[in-house]
């Protein structure tokens, strides 16, 4: 062993027992919380930016919300499995799997969805508008999901955070159902879907960057 | 269960409780098991073994700047390997694109570098030589072979046993290190004689 990897050791050493970041038995927990956090913080931006339907009263009870909510909910759930594993090594590296129940129920409610209305939504920004919002939403969760994987020692650390982004934008989609009039099945697949990957791919981009140890 | 596996995730959970003698002796071991490993497989991806000692700090700092991200409750040999085959790659990495990099270098940029006026000459190889003998190993023996027994990338590749990326990596670093001896960025180390380096 040559003297300065000795040196190395006898410095390391010394740090025993002393606190180097967030402890994994403790990460599942903290991502509880920042996930709780980022969904509030996402429907303050969709507030702020569009308001509520003022049919909500009455559109919360009834099945285009309560999809909305569902698929998003769904993928939510699935984006932060994925982060948890994503953040240390040790475990393999996760499968999209968990991804398929959110879009089966998006392509389940998109399928069954005898309303007529277009998939281009009511108005001429619709498309522009959902994703937009639903995207400026999403951006304070990734980075507060970003800062936490930081505390892990994810191994392919662009995968990481667009799982990362696949989670921040589900939330912000889900918050968005608050505001969106755009009830068509169609519309809802293909364009929450749509803000969901530009948040995954912002999340890559980010995370190269971001996540590198 | 695997021996090493449990005393060595004994020694890390040890490390929790402040146990610095612990954690000394399993991070001692790990590095000579990280010395085989990294040994073997920088010879695999085709790269020279002179960057070993290198990596192995870089992952055992890796390992200490990241303990917290091993679950006591999971296996400590997958996590293990997640950490050292990361830090590996990513110093691979940078070894490749450092050969790539450098490998518009000829024996005449090192002519050019150790070039020096007429009437200094003398002198001057005597500095070269001594400035030589002043790299590391690797680097020395790359200098040798290339400058002064004139042999060919490819040749001093197989006299050496490195791969041709890894001698223009070390031939470019001697270089470098010979620039800055023979004209140090900050002042001529013989100012205070009064005479000018050239």
């Amino acid at each position: 062993m040559t003297r300065s990897t000795e040196t190395l050791i006898a410095r390391m050493a010394e740090q025993a027992g002393g606190r180097s970041g967030l402890r994994m038995e403790a990460f599942s927990t903290v991502l509880a919380l920042v996930v709780t956090l980022a969904l509030a913080l996402a429907i303050a931006v969709v507030l702020a930016l569009a308001g509520v339907r003022p049919d909500i009263g009455t559109a919360a009870m009834q099945a285009p919300f309560l999809f909305k909510v569902a698929g998003t909910g769904a993928l939510a759930l699935a984006g932060a499995w994925l982060v948890l594993r994503s953040a240390a090594p040790g475990r393999g590296l996760p499968r999209l799997a968990p991804l398929l129940p959110g879009f089966l129920i998006m392509t389940f409610r998109a399928a069954t969805d005898r309303s007529g209305l277009s998939y281009l939504g009511l108005h001429t920004y619709s498309v522009v508008t959902c994703m937009g919002i639903i995207i400026a939403a999403s951006l304070p969760a990734l980075a507060a999901l970003i800062l936490l994987l930081r505390h892990g020692a994810p191994t392919e650390p662009a995968r990481a955070a667009a799982m990362a982004g696949g989670l921040a934008g589900a939330l912000g989609a889900m918050a968005y159902a608050l505001a969106c009039e755009n009830d068509a099945g169609t519309f809802v697949l293909l364009w929450y879907s749509a803000a969901i990957a530009i948040m995954a791919a912002v999340g890559a981009v980010a995370g190269r960057m971001a996540l590198r140890w | 269960m695997d021996p090493l596996e449990s005393r060595w995730a004994e020694a890390m959970r040890a490390e929790r409780r402040g146990d610095a003698a612990a954690y000394h002796r399993f991070l001692a071991e790990a590095a000579t098991l990280f010395r085989r490993v990294v040994h073997n497989r920088l010879g695999r991806f085709g790269l020279g073994t002179a960057e070993t000692e290198d990596i192995v700090q870089e992952i055992l700092i890796g390992l200490h700047t990241k303990r917290h991200t091993w679950d006591p409750g999971r296996p400590l040999m997958p996590w293990l390997h997640g950490i050292a085959r990361y830090k590996f790659l990513d110093a691979a990495r940078k070894l490749r694109r450092e050969a790539l990099s450098t490998t518009d270098l000829t024996i005449d940029d090192l002519a050019d570098a150790l070039a020096a006026p007429e009437e200094e000459q003398e002198r001057t190889l005597v500095d070269v030589d001594r400035h030589i003998a002043q790299l590391p190993a690797g680097q020395q023996g790359v200098v040798r072979a290339l400058a002064m027994d004139g042999l060919s990338p490819q040749a001093t590749a197989r006299r050496l046993n490195l791969s041709e990326g890894s001698v223009r990596v070390l031939f470019h670093r001697a270089l470098k290190a010979l620039w800055n001896a023979a004209d140090p960025p900050d002042g001529p180390p013989d100012a205070r004689t009064g005479k000018k380096t050239p």
